[in-house]
């Protein structure tokens, strides 16, 4: 590709900037793609600033940060696409995407205290996160702040989704579902009942033929709760089931051992919940959790909101759906309740990335309002293929106190969650 | 809105039908046509050739200076015909004035691409032989310039329809004037279409009524199968044909079986050259032979025809590959003293026997991948034999009676095998109604399912055709009654219960057990018939002709002709042409045809519903209970009867300095096409206490009765109606431009717009009736009126024929241009849509369309399900493939073929659009040669 400036004087000073290390400004280029006589588009630099958000000058402080993060994670995704790029701030806390396509841009940054860095700034280990969406100009100076929240423990949170299934080669055809599960972890200092909880999907965030981006935003830009109408209940009455600090719950679609129908399949017979349906084996020995969503968790076919991506999931306080209002109908036809943000003690945004589905089905954003996962949705940096390794997402380990874990809550799911291997029923993954 | 035009055409055929009172008292005035007939390289007079005039009974021999005379023949378009062994045939197109005398030498070769005006496509003016409706002739020089393995590749010529490569890869199914819709209500256009052309092969119908070989919805595995749609058109090859007849109009009454047209197949028969054809390319390899001669002073011809093909699908890739094996003996017996009923002398015998025997084999083989786990893998073999008899005996110089007896026999053996998978999951094998202990499933499992088919055919008919000179006007009058008879002799579909075939066996939608064929029912039929053709002048040098008849369709109930009727149906045909020039012609037609339904409609097997009573899934086996209730409803519906249509038509035909223009406008209403009607009914499940229900004890649970709980499921039986309307509008052009001469070319185009409306009348319950259906604190789910489903399509095929008969040289390229392919659901899709709901008791409640925005409503207004909001269609696209033909030394011919050249494909991912995908770029090699040029001691045939 011949990159061509608008005046050899200009490009002159355009590689002084570049080879000095820094572009303030006039960032915009030609890039021509056959020679001179060939298609001529602008590509521009994107300057990333990170710092932490105001409400947290005190820890800036301590840790030397009042300019910017440095050392920051800086992920960079034009929508439509699955190139990412990846960046790390500067001392200053900046980082500069380079020969960007003007268009609509998702960014976002994390960062983890190391050990040292928190032991001499004398704090426990912390992570941060934020992410935006913006759009980048082919004119100007684009520009974007990250002002990064900092984690806090929180009470219960979800800390682990998987929903891994053999490709149809290996296992055979039909959508086989029965093995996905979500795991519950106690993050906070003191035992909890889970009696009456209810855990949920959020309305997608998909463009389809039947759910249109446009139709759904206003719900999901509602800061004041999310919005759903598949939702499980733990049973019982309010002192039956406990999940002591640093204890994980797992609960399954069917709570048997499913490695006999594909040795990668997790064991789930050891559950702890188990979500059954209309027509899978229900395993007498693990509780069932009880529907209450307005439609059924577990669809006439098999599937569940556990294998969507471009979704949010919600824990909440114990409630009753049927008692709410409903709130809002989707193009499908579907009713919602919205679970207020009063109610909520955790939501997760999951979104992958794979380009052809995005210019099929776009992606909506925001997939959750802000004040509930600050990445808009946690976008993943990954793209999924056909063939995905057996990988749950899961929720980062931050620190160890007191013999237990302490997870990364740093309200940015892309920052606090990872995609690693299975590990139903177990701590999470360090 | 969607325009009304063909109503015009109605109208047209009134005003032509009036006519018919002021034109009966004028008697056409007979043409007639001499010359001689000669070589065409050596100018040589050639005797013995047989030169007649094409769907009559006038023929002539030509003596030994070559010399010819027919007379009397019927003012209007004809076609010349000469025929004699070692030479190709030759036509020639001529249009007869009343009283018109020609002069025409006719000059033959021994390849047909040797001789000046060849034609290697459809004529547009030709008719199907006793037949006034517009119809294509594919005849014998078009079919061997086309690169076709089989019938369906013959096809390709008609205006319409899209190319595609030779071989035997996919079923070959045809549809003549519909375009595919949406399919939301259950029923593909083509289904309805594909069934409704009939096919008659050397007179004998081709039928796929009796076809069982099916899993039915909901198979997670699968092989190739015809069942569904029309005759699988891979059973025919095309190297064995002589000539084919399209009638895209309205059929003559002779005709039944059929709601669109009527293909009439010809395989070579009668004296014919010993000839071998060999066909390659990278997935198909094909060989036939060909020979016929007489004997017995003349009294015998037999002729005998053997085709072996190969087509490997993925040739490199996988070991699947289809292959084909026909063979047919036809024998042709002349009896009695010979009868001469033309001035010309041509002899023939008082009684004509014409004996075939038929045997085609097909098989299809997709072995499973070694290098994946439990591959779909299938095997289907076909295998089919047809022995017919067909006598003409003249009565006197004017009267004909023939009979035509056949019968066929199918054997269908497929076998699939696959794995699937599914939770641990209770099923059952019981086949009675009744609560019992079921097991569990737990996946995956390999299912593994064979179907034993075997559809038998008997087919009679016969006729009584005479020509009779009435009211001044010349009639020829057929009267014929048509018995028949179709069944099932195959054991039936089995597999293991426990591991079935089916992806969604969930207890509240029905499925399909194994099923002995033994309950199927026979369908017989009987269609009784009068036919008159009429020529008459109408003064001048213009003509009229006029076919009209009456046929009576009769379904029978039982096993014979004499078990009472089922359903009748009186059909009503007419077809008028009118010539007010001999260089114009009108024509229009309208009638009525009907089809029957097929025998998997009238005899569906009875559904299964097993509802889980108890789903006790223990870690310990030993402590593991399922406990279900199956129900079963049977599906048949006693009232189905003739699937009924009405055919439209109204065109023209120009003739013009060398051109020749046809531009035919169609309107084709179906009525009572068969689709599903869900009807609702209510089952009860129960659920139980167990007994010993302590985890870890060893103890298998026992129900405690009675039932602790129980509530009602709503179901929906998929009960086979006549709820299909569908109408096919559209219009056909096929323009045959004169040669200009200075580059030896000469153009055809082929083009068809059609447009189709298609309404199963059936009420739409909704993609998520399932969900309502197990979610029982729904108390009703809406329902919807039936959609109309749109399908339109327009497509032009240009072919470019370059041809040097002294080289024997033709180059033919062809362009075909899709215009549009569009489907679309023309309905309400909003959330006041519904029209009513049904209970939970499984009871339908209407709600009127004022009430629908009623508080009391609000859970229905929700938008419609299942059906396709977008508008879809494809991209304009277009192909170019060419074809290079050349004599050969020995008289033989060679064709090198490139398909889809510039390898055009386009794929297209977007929800508004239709993927459009011409299959990639093919080439091959196709040698025609004689073997009496190599072994002159073979002779002449």
């Amino acid at each position: 590709m011949a990159v061509r400036s608008r005046a050899p004087a200009a490009a002159a000073a355009g590689l002084a900037l570049v080879l000095l290390g820094g572009v303030a400004c006039g960032t915009e280029r030609e890039v021509t793609g056959g020679g001179d006589d060939g298609p001529r588009v602008t590509v521009v630099t994107l300057t990333i600033h990170v710092r932490l958000q105001p409400s947290d000058a005190g820890l800036a402080s301590a840790l030397g940060w009042e300019d910017g993060v440095p050392g920051a994670r800086v992920s960079v995704l034009k929508s439509g696409t699955d190139e990412w790029i990846r960046l790390t701030t500067d001392a200053a806390g900046r980082a500069r995407a380079v020969d960007l396509l003007p268009g609509l841009y998702r960014v976002y940054a994390g960062r983890f205290l190391t050990p040292g860095e928190a032991a001499a700034a004398e704090i426990p280990v912390r992570s941060f996160g934020d992410g935006v969406t913006t759009q980048v100009a082919a004119r100007g100076e684009p520009s974007v702040e990250l002002e990064l929240a900092s984690d806090s423990p929180g009470s219960l949170v979800i800390s682990e989704i998987g929903d891994w299934t053999p490709p149809p080669w290996e296992l055979g055809e039909g959508s086989y579902s029965e093995a996905q599960y979500f795991e519950v972890y106690n993050n906070s200092e003191r035992t909890r009942f889970l009696d009456g909880m209810v855990f949920g999907a959020t309305v997608r965030g998909q463009e389809s033929i039947n759910g249109h981006c446009a139709h759904s935003q206003i719900v999901r830009a509602d800061s004041l709760g999310v919005y759903a109408f598949q939702m499980l209940a733990f049973p019982g009455r309010g002192g039956e089931y406990s999940i002591t600090p640093g204890e994980t719950r797992l609960v399954a679609i069917a709570a048997i051992d499913h490695t006999a129908i594909h040795p990668d399949l997790p064991d789930l017979s050891h559950a702890d919940f188990e979500v059954g349906g209309a027509f899978s084996a229900d395993n007498p020995a693990v509780p069932n959790m009880i529907d209450v969503g307005l439609e059924p968790f577990v669809h006439v076919v098999g599937l569940t909101p556990l294998g969507w991506w471009k979704i949010g999931f919600f824990l909440a306080r114990p409630f009753d759906p049927g008692a709410l209002p409903i709130m809002y109908r989707d193009l499908g036809g579907r009713d919602n309740v919205r679970v207020s943000r009063d109610l909520l003690l955790d939501v997760v945004g999951r979104a992958s990335v794979n380009a052809r589905l995005e210019r099929e089905r776009p992606a909506c954003v925001p997939l959750l309002h802000r004040d509930f996962d600050r990445y808009e949705g946690g976008f993943l940096s990954i793209a999924l293929g056909v063939e995905t390794p057996r990988l749950s997402f899961q929720r980062r380990v931050l620190r160890s106190e007191g013999g237990r874990d302490i997870l990364s809550n740093s309200n940015t799911s892309a920052v606090d969650f990872v995609l690693a291997d299975l590990t139903p029923g177990v701590q999470p993954w360090p | 809105m969607i325009p009304r035009w063909p109503t015009v055409a109605v109208r047209s055929i009134a005003v032509l039908l009036g006519l018919l009172p002021l034109a009966t008292g004028l008697h056409a005035q007979g043409g007639t046509v001499s010359g001689r007939v000669l070589e065409s390289s050596t100018g040589r007079p050639i005797d013995g050739a047989v030169v007649s005039i094409e769907g009559s009974d006038i023929a002539a021999l030509s003596d030994s200076t070559g010399a010819y005379r027919l007379a009397d023949v019927p003012p209007g378009p004809q076609v010349i015909h000469v025929r004699r062994i070692g030479f190709a045939d030759l036509r020639v197109p001529l249009t007869f004035a009343p009283g018109a005398v020609f002069f025409r030498n006719l000059e033959i070769a021994t390849r047909a691409i040797e001789l000046e005006g060849l034609s290697v496509t459809v004529d547009p003016v030709s008719r199907a032989r006793g037949e006034l409706a517009t119809a294509s002739v594919i005849e014998l020089e078009a079919i061997q310039n086309q690169t076709a393995t089989s019938l369906a590749g013959i096809l390709e010529l008609l205006p319409g329809v899209p190319l595609e490569p030779p071989g035997l890869g996919g079923l070959q199914q045809f549809a003549l004037r519909s375009a595919a819709t949406s399919g939301s209500g259950g029923v593909r256009s083509n289904d309805l279409a594909s069934f409704g052309t009939v096919i008659i092969l050397d007179g004998i119908p081709v039928s796929n009524n009796a076809n069982l070989q099916s899993l039915g919805s909901g198979a997670g595995i699968g092989f190739t199968t015809s069942a569904r749609g029309g005759v699988d058109l891979r059973q025919i090859p095309a190297n064995t044909l002589e000539r084919v007849e399209v009638i895209r109009g309205l059929p003559s009454v002779r005709y039944g079986d059929l709601t669109q047209g009527a293909v009439i197949v010809d395989t070579r028969a009668g004296e014919v050259p010993p000839e071998v054809a060999a066909q390659f390319d990278a997935q198909t390899l094909e060989g036939t032979f060909l020979w016929g001669r007489g004997f017995g002073g003349e009294r015998h011809n037999l002729t005998l025809s053997l085709d072996a093909t190969r087509t490997r699908m993925q040739a490199g890739i996988s070991d699947d590959q289809a292959v084909r094996i026909a063979g047919q003996l036809s024998h042709r017996l002349g009896l009695g003293r010979p009868v001469s009923e033309n001035a010309a002398g041509l002899a023939r015998r008082k009684l004509t026997l014409d004996t075939r025997l038929d045997v085609f084999q097909l098989f299809e083989d997709l072995p499973q991948d070694p290098n994946i786990r439990g591959d779909l893998s299938s095997k289907v073999r076909d295998r089919g034999i047809r022995a017919s008899e067909r006598a003409r005996l003249w009565l006197g110089e004017d009267t004909r009676l023939s009979f035509t007896g056949s019968f066929t026999l199918f054997e269908q053996d497929a076998e699939t095998s696959g794995e699937l998978v599914r939770g641990a999951m209770p099923v059952t094998e019981r086949l009675t109604e009744g609560r019992q202990e079921g097991a569990f499933v737990l996946g995956p499992y390999t299912a593994d399912v064979e179907v034993d088919g075997g559809p038998r055919l008997f087919f009679g008919r016969l006729e009584l055709e005479t020509s009779r000179r009435l009211l001044g006007s010349d009639h020829r009058i057929r009267v014929g009654v048509e018995p028949r008879r179709e069944w099932n002799a195959g054991r039936g579909r089995f597999f293991d219960v426990s591991r079935p075939p089916y992806l969604t066996f969930t207890g509240v939608r029905g499925w399909s057990r194994p099923r002995s064929y033994e309950d199927v029912g026979d369908l017989v039929t009987s269609g009784w018939y009068v036919d008159d053709r009429v020529t008459v002048g109408l003064g001048g040098r213009s003509t009229l002709q006029l076919q009209g008849g009456l046929r009576l369709d009769l379904l029978h109930r039982g096993a014979t002709w004499f078990d009472g009727v089922r359903d009748a149906f009186l059909q009503p045909r007419t077809t008028v042409e009118v010539a007010p020039a001999p260089w114009l012609r009108l024509k229009g037609n309208w009638g009525r045809v009907a089809k029957t339904p097929t025998l998997n409609q009238l005899f569906p097997g009875p559904d299964y519903y097993d509802l889980i009573n108890v789903n006790y899934f223990a870690p310990d086996p030993a402590e593991r209970l399922a406990v279900l209730t199956t129900f079963i409803r049977d599906p048949t519906n006693a009232d189905l009867g003739w699937i009924r249509a009405t055919k439209t038509e109204a065109g023209f035909e120009v003739s013009l300095g060398g051109a020749e223009i046809s531009l035919t406008a169609f309107r084709d209403r179906i009525r009572g096409g068969v689709g599903i009607t869900p009807d609702t009914d209510i089952l009860l499940r129960e659920s139980f206490a167990l007994t010993d229900s302590i985890i870890g004890n060893g103890i298998k649970p026992m129900i405690i009765e009675p039932a602790t709980h129980a509530d009602t499921i709503p179901i929906l039986i998929q009960r086979p109606g006549n709820i299909v309307d569908q109408t096919n509008r559209g219009i056909e052009l096929i323009a045959a431009l004169p040669e200009l001469r200075p580059i030896r070319t000469r153009a055809l185009i082929t083009g068809a717009l059609v447009e189709t409306e298609q309404i199963v009348d059936a009420i739409d319950f909704g993609r998520d009736f399932g969900t309502f259906q197990i979610h029982e604190p729904d108390e009703r789910h809406p329902f919807w009126d039936p959609v109309t489903e749109v399908g339109k399509t327009a497509m032009v095929t240009y072919r470019l024929i370059h041809h040097q008969p002294e080289l024997g040289l033709v180059l033919t390229t062809t362009i075909q241009h899709n215009i549009t392919d569009e489907r679309f659901d023309a309905a309400a899709f909003d959330s006041l849509a519904f029209a009513g709901y049904i209970t939970r008791e499984g009871d339908l409640v209407r709600v009127p369309e004022a009430d629908r925005t009623l508080l009391a409503y609000d859970d229905l207004r929700v938008p419609r399900t299942g059906t396709t909001r977008t508008r879809r269609a494809s991209p304009a696209d277009w192909m170019l493939s060419f074809q290079v033909s050349k004599t050969l030394p020995l008289n033989g011919q060679v064709n090198l073929w490139f398909f889809n050249a510039f390898d055009r494909r386009g794929v297209v991912l977007r929800p508004d659009v239709l993927p459009r995908s011409y299959r990639s770029v093919r080439f091959g090699l196709e040698v025609l040669l004689p073997l009496r040029g190599i072994f002159p001691a073979l002779g002449g045939g």
